[in-house]
């Protein structure tokens, strides 16, 4: 029916406060594909028009350590699933350190989007255009998990599966992420979309790279919206290792780039206009991380300020 | 009387701290014991025949009061052509139609009811657009066009799915583009958009016991609806009362009836327990949406950049019912040749069926549809002849004393004005074509310019009360609505202007047919001329007779009684009194005083049916003039906007600070239509975008700051002198983006919105 919103459907709701507790709770349910509500800006919207309809809602809110940006000892960052987008953005390590993920965070949705939204809610709702997504891809961050039969550590780079397809299993929870730390290098996230706040990228691009004496020396692209998941643009990246930071090179890479996307037409773009903005998106990422550069040698050292 | 001392100032808004402390009560925050909710079952196809319904399963539901279905009420309704069923009749014709109607104790019952009707349609193939609506093999949407009631705007023709065609029949066109050195034809698209408003529908309707047919809803026009319903229901005027709650926006969206018919019928049915329909925002696109439209003109201009002629052909796309879109094909038209001296003027405006949902009034009542296809036009023609577009407008522009399109011969014309100070605040001088930065990587920077005019409607009634009670507070009683516009703001100092009393000490009422006076419609920003003009001659005749009391009291003429900050002044010692102690002394036991007020002028004539003449066809008129500096991006097709000057004759201002808000709201629509929102369809003839997610309205983050020039021509019959403004803002927005666009870049966008994507396909074509 073209203008009805569907009843919703009756679902239990809970709201488990341990990990004992849910496991308990999937054990009595097994069966049930439970909806996991984190910030439910993606999950009751869902609910709402019909195309989700969980007979099983469980609120992870109330489950302990998955909330917070902390420093681990191995220099890594570690997110808490239940991180807001917002507490991503006011976080001084990710402002001056991971750039790129900043600005993923910060033009995620509006303001009360980012209040709700969590990291880990962003990345198991696996959309391919999810503001988190590449940048993580780009940072080879890993994705912590728990499910009953144990945890695990997923690199990102495995996490995406397909169109809304994750790695996730029936029941399986995101309880983290860790991104390295690296010296030395700057990055970089370009979103475009028809507006400057409340949309969903039409594609994106985020760049990680160190620079030595003018010469690129390792690079990581991650694009949104290039295909039904995050991409990576490995021949752009083998391309422009090794070669100096030159305006030909980074037109050359965007192009690269965009001959390893595959894009699809939806009803915000078409697969045409996808394919002639990856490689602009790619090019002013790689500019902007290299201009990064320039500042990196003042801040050098600099710590949480 | 008193010093002008209200008329002008920036006053607060009088509803501003219930609105933002969330005190404000609109319909759906009514709270009405009993209350039964409604949900409508809705066409999934845009064009069947319905074979049968079979409601039993949903009346056997638990809760479910009522179930109905078109064979439960007959009658049609529509303002300009009686064509549309409360709930469809045999036929679906737009895909969202009604189909039938349940209500139950609770939302959720209600749904699932509607979810267990079981409806069989044999599909039929759709008409999407006008193209095929006028094709001859195309299958007549109203076979009973001909013998429906209708209004005598609505030139129907008959065997065709046109429900109007406008025309406008002045000098010689032929002639003179033969007389031209250069003559330019080209054809702009708008397409159908959305009116947003952020309230989405409410309307609660019960019988009362006494026989009363009681609706509060959320429509801008309380007596269009009560004069509706009741031809419906076959009622007479006095048992209908409309009560209209806070409105949350209107825009032309609530002008007409729309979903009532269906819950007042559901409310016949209910045993007196209150109705209620709410809409999602997902339903509230389909209740009604704006006009597409397809202009080709043609135009022959002399070397110098003299116009000599002008040839317009429109086509409007209102959908499966006529609504109000023969009134918008009339209106739009008379004014679609521009505000420009034109001896050579011809016009031929059709408004057509199509299984598409229904159009109605848009904030500018198909202005902005014909504003950007005249003034992109001219910017060309501009171009072309290597003139400014500045000006070749200041050359041809509307002035005091010519004679508009229709023979009108116009009074107090602010175009010229707005034009000079717009360019003025924005810089740009005239014989100069704006500069293009080139900001490096394909992005350049420039600015565009596009004007605009605008009639109201006829002379319409409006009427007002103004009650002072002893203790000297005042009440307002006018239903022209507040929707957001300001217009009890407006009322408020008018009445405090007039009375000599501060702003505080007035209310102004919801309208509510049981009390406030007729209006005939808010639209056609119409508020503060008719209404305003209402409420200061209500206020003066309430201070006249105050002032006959005061008089007695200080055995003086009442011409000598001045009010001043809410105390009345004795002429002769100069004391002052309260309201109370004179009116209290003037009456033993005390009186209360109601002042009547009026705004209808004498002498409005229609238009000539072959030729479009009259001399008076509309009260005042609006003017507007617009500069977009822009950055577009030829690399991706995006575009930012870095300000939006913008100058509006407002007549004279009676709020400056309302004025000024009127813009920025106006401006924004005119940036959201220009750049980002379209409703899309499938083949089918379905929204695929009836969401905000999908559809593009521009945020806070999008809207560039905007500097609102509020140019004061005086009009002779505006109250104070002023005239409407909320409309005019809105289309020369589009054309002036597309101007700066060309002048940035080189490339003539003719269709909106000129999305990133659409610009990037120009740039391309253009070898970009």
């Amino acid at each position: 029916m073209v203008n009805k919103m569907p009843a919703l459907k009756p679902f239990l709701y809970e709201r488990p406060s341990s990990l004992e507790q849910l496991t308990a709770l999937l054990a009595d349910h097994a069966g049930m594909v439970p909806g996991y509500l984190s910030g439910g800006t993606d999950l009751l919207v869902a609910m709402r028009t019909g195309k989700d309809s969980p007979e099983l809602v469980v609120d992870l809110k109330g489950l302990p350590n998955l909330r917070g940006i902390n420093r681990c000892e191995d220099g890594k960052l570690w997110i808490g699933a239940l991180a807001t987008i917002h507490s991503l953005e006011v976080n001084k390590t990710i402002r001056s350190q991971i750039t790129l993920l900043f600005e993923a965070a910060q033009s995620l949705g509006s303001w009360q989007v980012r209040n709700r939204g969590t990291i880990g809610g962003n990345l198991a709702n696996g959309a391919p255009t999810a503001n988190t997504a590449a940048p993580l891809l780009a940072l080879d961050a890993e994705i912590l998990t728990w499910s009953p039969v144990g945890k695990r550590r997923i690199p990102v780079a495995s996490f995406w599966l397909g169109a809304r397809k994750t790695a996730l299993h029936t029941g399986e929870i995101i309880t983290g992420v860790e991104i390295p730390l690296k010296q030395g290098s700057s990055s970089a996230y370009t979103k475009l979309g028809p507006r400057k706040a409340m949309d969903i990228a039409i594609a994106s691009a985020a760049v990680v790279l160190s620079l030595d004496r003018g010469i690129i020396q390792e690079v990581r692209i991650a694009m949104g919206g290039a295909g039904p998941t995050p991409l990576r643009a490995r021949s752009a990246e083998a391309y422009l290792t090794g070669r100096p930071a030159l305006a030909e090179n980074l037109i050359q890479a965007g192009k690269l780039a965009a001959s390893e996307s595959n894009p699809r037409t939806s009803t915000r773009a078409t697969r045409e206009y996808r394919l002639s903005v990856i490689p602009v998106l790619v090019e002013r990422s790689i500019r902007s991380a290299l201009k990064r550069q320039e500042g990196l040698v003042e801040e050098n050292g600099g710590e949480d300020r | 009387m008193t010093k002008d001392t209200l008329i002008g100032k920036g006053l607060l808004r009088v509803d501003a701290a219930e609105k933002v402390t969330g005190m404000a009560e609109y319909t759906g925050d009514l709270d009405l014991a009993g209350v039964l909710e409604a949900e409508m079952l809705t066409s999934p196809y845009a064009y069947a025949r319905i074979r049968s319904i079979d409601v039993s399963r949903a009346l056997s539901l638990d809760g479910v009061i009522e179930v109905m279905t078109g064979n439960d009420i007959k009658g049609l309704y529509g303002p300009m052509v009686k064509d549309r069923p409360v709930l469809a009749q045999g036929v679906v014709r737009f895909a969202g139609e009604p189909v039938a109607a349940v209500a139950a104790t609770s939302k959720q019952i209600a749904k699932r009811a509607v979810e267990l009707i079981d409806v069989q349609y044999e599909q039929l193939k759709p008409v999407l657009t006008h193209e095929e609506a006028l094709s001859p093999t195309a299958p007549l949407l109203h076979e009973g066009l001909m013998d429906y009631e209708k209004e005598i705007t609505a030139n129907v023709i008959a065997g065709t799915n046109i429900c109007n065609h406008f025309k406008i029949r002045k000098g010689d066109v032929e002639k003179g583009f033969a007389e031209s050195d250069y003559v330019l034809e080209e054809t702009y698209e708008v397409p159908r958009n959305h009116h947003v408003c952020l309230e989405t529908y409410s309307v609660i309707a019960q019988f009362e016991k006494e026989g009363t047919l009681h609706l509060w809803t959320c429509n801008q026009s309380p007596y269009v609806l009560q004069r509706a319903l009741a031809a419906l229901f076959n009622m007479p005027w006095n048992k209908v009362r409309i009560t209209i709650p806070t409105l949350g926006g209107g825009f032309g969206s609530r002008v007409y009836p729309s979903v009532e018919p269906a819950i007042v019928a559901l409310a016949q049915r209910s045993g007196h327990k209150p109705v209620r329909l709410t809409l999602s925002r997902e339903q509230d696109f389909y209740r009604i949406t704006n006009h597409g439209c397809t202009a080709t003109i043609k135009t022959g201009v002399r070397k110098d950049g003299t116009i000599m002629a002008r040839q317009l052909v429109t086509y409007w796309d209102t959908g499966a019912y006529a609504d109000c879109g023969p009134l918008v094909v009339r209106n739009s038209g008379f004014t679609s040749a521009g505000p420009y001296r034109i001896e050579n003027v011809k016009i031929d405006a059709y408004c057509v069926y199509t299984n598409r949902p229904v159009a109605t009034a848009f904030r500018g009542y198909g202005i902005p549809h014909v504003t950007w296809a005249y003034e992109c036009h001219l910017n060309r023609i501009a171009h072309e002849l290597g003139l400014d577009p500045l000006e070749i407008r200041l050359k041809n522009v509307i002035q005091d004393g010519d004679r508009s399109h229709t023979g009108e011969k116009m009074v107090a014309v602010g175009m010229k004005d707005c034009l000079e100070q717009v360019a003025k605040a924005a810089n740009w001088k005239p014989g100069t074509k704006p500069a293009v930065v080139d900001l490096g990587d394909g992005r350049y920077r420039s600015l565009g310019l596009a004007c605009s005019w605008k009639g109201t409607m006829r002379h319409h009634a409006t009427s007002a009360t103004v009650r002072v009670l002893e203790e000297g507070s005042v009440e307002v009683n006018c239903s022209n609505v507040d929707m957001g516009q300001g217009s009890s703001t407006i009322y408020a100092q008018i009445a405090a202007e007039e009375l000599g009393i501060p702003v505080e000490q007035v209310t102004v009422r919801h309208p509510d047919t049981f009390i406030t006076p007729y209006d005939r419609t808010t639209s056609a920003s119409r508020g503060t001329f008719h209404g305003g003009n209402a409420v200061m001659n209500a206020a003066r005749d309430a201070w006249q007779q105050v002032a006959v009391y005061a008089a007695k009291v200080f055995r003086c003429h009442p011409d000598d009684v001045k009010a001043e900050n809410g105390l009345i002044i004795d002429p002769e010692t100069g004391h002052k009194y309260a309201f109370g102690d004179i009116l209290n002394k003037a009456v033993i036991g005390g009186v209360d005083v109601i002042g009547r007020g009026n705004s209808y002028m004498e002498g409005g004539t229609g238009l000539d049916r072959e030729t479009g003449q009259g001399a008076n066809p509309t009260s005042f008129w609006m003017y507007a003039a617009q500069i977009v500096d822009l950055e577009v991006d030829t690399r991706t097709g995006q575009t930012t906007v870095h300000k939006i000057f913008a100058a509006s004759d407002v007549g004279r201002a009676i709020n400056e600070t309302n004025c000024v808000q009127q813009i920025h709201g106006g401006v924004t629509m005119g940036l959201g239509i220009a750049l980002s929102e379209e409703l899309t369809f499938d083949d089918k003839g379905r929204i695929l975008n009836n969401n905000f997610h999908d559809y593009k309205i521009q945020t806070c983050m999008d809207v560039p700051p905007i500097e609102a020039i509020l140019v004061e021509v005086p009009h002779p019959l505006g109250p104070y002198g002023a005239k409407g403004l909320g409309e005019a803002p809105v289309g020369p927005v589009a054309p002036a983006v597309a101007d700066a666009v060309a002048n940035a870049a080189g490339i003539w966008i003719r269709r909106l919105p000129m999305t990133p994507e659409r610009l990037l396909e120009a740039f391309r074509k253009d070898g970009k």
